[in-house]
């Protein structure tokens, strides 16, 4: 099974590691990178509208930073929350992020259209479980 | 202090007229009796927590919380003024309109000749304007404390990351790559430790009035700055006129200047045939005002802008990666207003950037 990875992050740096660690791992992986929220959801958006097309990429997973100017994790949640469409729906959004302030994981942990936190560096182990999911059936 | 004493030692209907209208216009007082009930409040005081005066004679003087209401607190009060001390505090009240107003307060015990009972001249000043300042401040710090936490996180954990790959990888060629990548991330992480080093300094670096010599302070900062990469590009040109004997605090002059300069170097255009970067420093006195100016023909910044430069942590769109803290303009704009300044700024996106600042000859 191809896994296509979407990684939004402002620092080129921490997308590099992110997508070496996952690549490193025996999986079918792909990647669309973006340094700013605000190009992510565009690209979003424009899948929600093209449908009936087969989109060259469509994510399986979609892995945000808190921190980022302009438009933060959060402020991305909730615009892909108001995309309404199934097919997005089924994208397992995770944030990644260095921060060790308790109210944004909380606030992570809570958040509806999240799946949950994953605190910087990523792990390949955290990989492996978040794929493991993925690949779950649907109850 | 005269007229309280005045108030304490003679009988209160037989104060001079004068000095009673002298407090009824400028205090902002109420005299109450032993149990709190009013007795008399003047009219500032009724302005200000919105009260009809008729109203409130006769009514206990319960209005008041204190700023951290405990029984203990409240029995302080009634323990120090029914003996007959006097008690100072801040006290709060909210208006009808949802608003909080804060008062200092000072209770004087004051015995009637006549009578055995302690009556209560309660003098207020209004700091409630002081107090919300105070707030903002904690919330400036707040946010400073919680941006700086992460913002120094992350590099940390961008370095744990890359040590992770390095671990596992076997080329050689890899290795050094990452290890360029882990130095990068250091060095960003030191820029960031700089920064807040250099902006908990600020409020720290009290008055220390100096005479200022300028010229020692940009050559100095120049100097400082000569390492950048882009600095051997760049035509300087200081200029420093009628600036004897000017007093201020050399410190926070020094950080102003520095991080001025250190963003003109760093937002330089590249020198080609048809563009030579320069920065230029106007250090004059315009009738009684210290006017400096930094002035460049970089990258200039949009107009939109302007108003966000000078917050805390904001960094312009595109470069909110390396080598920007997103503290540098807020140190400038807090120093100049520690030192009651004023800083404009003009720029034009590709044309450049100019940075004036105003100070006060006497602070």
């Amino acid at each position: 099974m191809k896994i296509n990875f979407m990684l939004i992050d402002d620092r080129d740096i921490d997308l590099f590691i992110t997508q070496k660690i996952i690549e490193k791992l025996p999986l079918d992986s792909n990647f669309k990178t973006f340094t700013k929220a605000k190009a992510a959801m565009e690209y979003l958006s424009s899948l929600n509208t093209k449908m009936g097309f087969e989109p060259t990429f469509f994510p399986d997973i979609i892995l945000v930073d808190i921190n980022m100017p302009e438009m933060n994790g959060f402020q991305f949640l909730n615009k892909f929350s108001e995309l309404k469409n199934d097919k997005l729906n089924a994208i397992k959004i995770y944030m990644l992020s260095s921060t060790t302030n308790l109210t944004d994981i909380i606030d992570a942990e809570q958040n509806d259209v999240c799946d949950g936190f994953i605190s910087k560096p990523l792990t390949a182990h955290r990989v492996e479980s978040i794929v493991n999911e993925l690949r779950k059936p649907c109850v | 202090m005269r007229a309280l004493d005045y108030f304490r030692t003679y009988n209160m209907n037989t104060l001079d007229k004068r000095v009673q209208d002298i407090l009824k216009a400028n205090a902002i007082y109420t005299i109450t009796d032993i149990v709190g009930k009013i007795e008399y409040a003047n009219e500032k005081f009724c302005d200000i927590l919105d009260f009809n005066a008729d109203m409130l004679v006769g009514e206990f003087l319960q209005l008041f919380k204190s700023e951290t209401p405990s029984i203990d607190n409240d029995k302080n009060l009634w323990r120090a003024i029914s003996q007959g001390e006097k008690w100072s505090g801040d006290l709060t009240h909210k208006l009808k309109n949802g608003k909080s107003v804060w008062l200092k307060t000072t209770i004087f015990p004051i015995k009637d000749d006549r009578a055995s009972d302690y009556k209560f001249l309660s003098i207020y000043e209004d700091v409630t304007e002081l107090k919300s300042g105070n707030e903002k401040l904690k919330n400036e710090l707040e946010l400073f404390l919680y941006r700086s936490a992460h913002d120094l996180n992350a590099p940390f954990s961008s370095a744990q990351g890359l040590i992770n790959l390095i671990k596992e990888e076997q080329s050689i060629e890899k290795v050094q790559t990452l290890i360029g990548m882990l130095e990068k991330t250091i060095n960003h992480a030191k820029v960031l430790s700089d920064g807040l080093s250099s902006a908990s300094q600020i409020s720290t670096r009290s008055k220390q009035l100096k005479v200022i010599d300028f010229s020692h302070i940009v050559n100095s900062v120049l100097k400082m700055l000569s390492s950048n990469a882009k600095y051997e590009n760049i035509k300087f040109n200081v200029e420093i006129q009628n600036t004897e004997g000017f007093m201020s605090n050399p410190e926070l002059l020094f950080a102003i200047f520095k991080n001025l300069i250190q963003n003109a170097i760093k937002y330089s255009l590249p020198p080609s045939e048809h563009h030579k970067p320069y920065i230029a420093v106007n250090v004059t006195t315009i009738a009684d005002e210290l006017t400096i100016t930094i002035c460049d023909n970089g990258k200039g910044i949009a107009e939109k802008e302007f108003d966000k430069i000078f917050e805390l942590y904001y960094r312009a769109e595109k470069e909110h990666n390396m080598g920007s803290n997103g503290l540098g303009l807020y140190i400038v704009k807090n120093g100049v207003e520690s030192l009651k300044g004023k800083i404009k700024v003009e720029s034009k996106i590709n044309k450049g950037a100019c940075f004036a600042i105003y100070l006060p000859k006497a602070i």
